[in-house]
């Protein structure tokens, strides 16, 4: 089927606009018939599997079921005082209802539309495909303010309707000064789609631990947009895994309004049998004394494809900026292959800037010492491979690994 | 398996091997047994340290002709994981660096893969914790280093005691130091020394590869043998080491350039 016709076919599908998104609904139709599927035409689309692409169109719609989770995921419940667990999925929930730790405020109706589409309107992204498909999908979304500092983790679970396109959207705000660690777990399920997006305003001096968990599983996809506003002297750390999608891709959109503050970006994304796995990070400094430190590790193994596009905008007004960006890929089969593609833009002059990619294997001459030790061939990939994501999994929250449920994370196949 | 005193731990005949078609060991000869240290000499390219990976069953090598018999069994076909669990132990010149694998649970990964073939019982965590922080005395190292990344940024004696403390841990029937004095002063050198020699026992056997008399006056190898051209071109005890620090290498080529033309 050609791609307009499967945007025209997927527009049908979708229940008619209502509620507090109906205008946006209603807006993004129209414009993604007008700009239909992105194409090789794109530069930040080239190297995607297109026809990925357009089998999520051919998912139906989930119809809001209830999903049972499985019972282990609920455990941290019961410790309550540490971590504050939810889930949100396509189900029309009445967020009213819902138990908020002191600190967290439910946004109300009136304010969420101040707030609503500010950050996509910063970035010019109201077009791109990974908002439009949100926005058009979307029925509902969750509006929080932070305005304490000392909470629990703010655990937030996003699993799929299975054979189903699942879409679910968030708003964060921290208010000036506030405190909050934010852990978002994806979980995919057979066949599923899932589309993303949260927008987070962070005010001054405020402070945003974000960690992202994305598991696929089967034949799942994901397209998740993270779009970030910080003001002056506020701190932002993204921390994220990607594992066992089909096709999935991050895009983190981060924009320092005044310059001032301080953003980190450590991200691994695990690439095997015949998976896609993309992340497109933007970061704009938008005044001076800007920081940003990124870090982004991807493994491909297999026929897997890891994609890495890492944007740094750096205008004239963000003197004194520090941006550091590299990306480091592990290439474990020659069927495998990776795109790092890092972009620094600089037209201020007094900045301190540098990226950086390198694609390598797993060392020979590493692995011959830890068998030397009598360490086997598998333990020692393992270690090898547990070395290279400890950089970044190391800063995720410390149980984490109770969401890999039957994850090859750590595994390397024997090669001939 | 133990070996009595005076066992035969190690027979390499006429072995020949090279490294991307470029031929290394011209047919080296040499018999260890238990309870005896082996110096082994000889300038740079000499074929030292090949020798000593190709022991340790470095991939990178082919062995063209030739056998090594460790505890009488032909090692040739062995994967290297399987040559240290058998109580193989190369002690590296360059000790790797390995970023994000914590030292601690490397020594404890190899250490149980060693037991385990020795047929103990595994050790958990807190009772290696305990057998480690024993061993690091030996080797005079501070207990932070357990904590960190693999060698990493730890200066060239440091890596030189974590070596040893492996060798300490794993209990080798043959350990196999290459150049394990380059690089330390002579405090370093001195504990790593004393290290070696403690860990020296009866039925276990020691090879000493080195350029320099200095290791030889801290440990006293049986035998001193000089590599020339990927071969065993001499042998002596303990005077031979004294004798090339006083005149080098020269006439022990001129000797075995004489020998090779009589036997042509």
């Amino acid at each position: 089927m050609k791609p307009s016709m499967l945007c025209q076919e997927w527009l049908t599908s979708l229940s008619k606009p209502d509620g507090i998104l109906q205008e946006i609904q209603k807006q993004s139709r129209d414009s993604i018939q007008k700009v239909g599927l992105p194409s090789k035409n794109d530069e930040d689309w080239r190297v995607t599997n297109f026809k990925r692409l357009q089998k999520i169109l051919e998912i139906p719609i989930a119809k809001g079921k209830k999903i049972d989770l499985k019972p282990e995921l609920n455990i941290l419940k019961s410790t309550k005082n540490k971590v504050w667990q939810f889930t949100l999925s396509p189900e029309l929930q009445e967020f009213s209802k819902m138990e908020l730790p002191n600190g967290v405020e439910l946004i109300n109706e009136k304010e969420l539309q101040i707030y609503l589409g500010n950050n996509i309107e910063l970035f010019k992204c109201k077009e791109e495909w990974s908002t439009l498909i949100n926005e058009c999908s979307a029925g509902q979304v969750l509006g929080l303010k932070v305005t304490g500092k000392d909470l629990p983790t703010l655990e937030v679970l996003i699993p799929a309707e299975s054979n189903c396109f699942n879409a679910t959207r968030l708003l964060l705000v921290l208010e000036e000064e506030a405190k909050v660690e934010v852990v978002q777990v994806f979980l995919g399920s057979n066949f599923s789609a899932q589309s993303h997006l949260i927008e987070i305003e962070l005010a001054e001096r405020s402070n945003f631990q974000h960690t992202i968990i994305a598991l696929g599983g089967g034949e799942a996809s994901l397209s998740a947009q993270t779009i970030i506003k910080q003001e002056k002297l506020s701190n932002y750390s993204l921390n994220f895994l990607q594992s066992g999608w089909l096709w999935s891709r991050l895009e983190p959109r981060i924009v320092q309004i005044n310059g001032e503050a301080e953003t980190n970006i450590k991200g691994l994304q695990i690439a095997r049998k015949n998976e896609q796995v993309s992340t497109h990070s933007f970061v704009r400094f938008n005044g001076p004394d800007g920081k940003l430190n990124q870090l982004n590790k991807a493994l491909a193994d297999d026929s897997g494809h890891s994609i890495f596009y890492g944007s740094i905008q750096v205008p004239k007004i963000a003197q004194q900026t520090q941006a550091n960006q590299l990306s480091r890929n592990l290439l474990l089969s020659k069927r495998a292959r990776i795109d790092a593609k890092p972009q620094l833009e600089i037209i201020a002059d007094d900045v301190s800037c540098t990226h950086g990619a390198t694609v390598s294997e797993l060392q020979e001459e590493e692995l011959f010492y830890l068998k030397s030790r009598g360490i086997d061939s598998n333990r020692a990939n393992s270690l090898l491979l547990n070395g290279f994501y400890q950089e970044i999994i190391s800063a995720f929250p410390m149980n984490w690994k109770r969401w890999l449920f039957s994850s090859d994370l750590f595994e390397v196949k024997n090669k001939e | 398996m133990q070996n009595s005193s005076g066992n035969l731990i190690l027979e390499i005949n006429d072995l020949h091997a090279s490294i991307e078609d470029q031929s290394i060991l011209k047919g080296v000869n040499l018999k260890i047994y238990a309870g005896e240290i082996h110096a082994i000499m000889g300038r740079n390219g000499s074929g030292k340290s090949t020798l000593s990976k190709v022991i340790a069953g470095h991939p990178a090598y082919s062995i063209t002709s030739g056998i090594i018999k460790f505890n009488n069994q032909n090692i040739l076909d062995l994967e290297p994981e399987e040559r240290g669990r058998a109580g193989i132990f190369l002690g590296f010149q360059y000790p790797l660096e390995i970023p994000g694998v914590s030292n601690i649970e490397f020594l404890r990964v190899a250490t149980n893969a060693r037991r385990q073939a020795l047929k103990k019982e595994e050790l958990d965590t807190f009772e290696f914790e305990d057998l480690v922080h024993e061993k690091l005395k030996l080797v005079q190292m501070d207990p932070s280093f357990l904590e960190r990344s693999v060698n990493e940024g730890f200066s060239g004696g440091e890596k030189k005691r974590n070596e040893i403390l492996q060798m300490a841990l794993l209990e080798p029937t043959l350990g196999i130091l290459d150049e394990t004095d380059s690089g330390l002063d002579i405090d370093a050198l001195r504990i790593v020394a004393t290290g070696v020699q403690k860990l020296s026992k009866n039925d276990t056997a020691t090879i000493l590869i080195t350029h320099y008399q200095r290791l030889l006056n801290e440990i006293t190898p049986n035998f001193v043998h000089v590599m020339v051209d990927g071969k065993i071109a001499h042998t002596g005890g303990k005077e031979l080491a004294l004798k090339l620090e006083e005149s080098g290498y020269d006439w022990i080529e001129k000797d075995s350039n004489k020998s090779e033309e009589l036997k042509k």
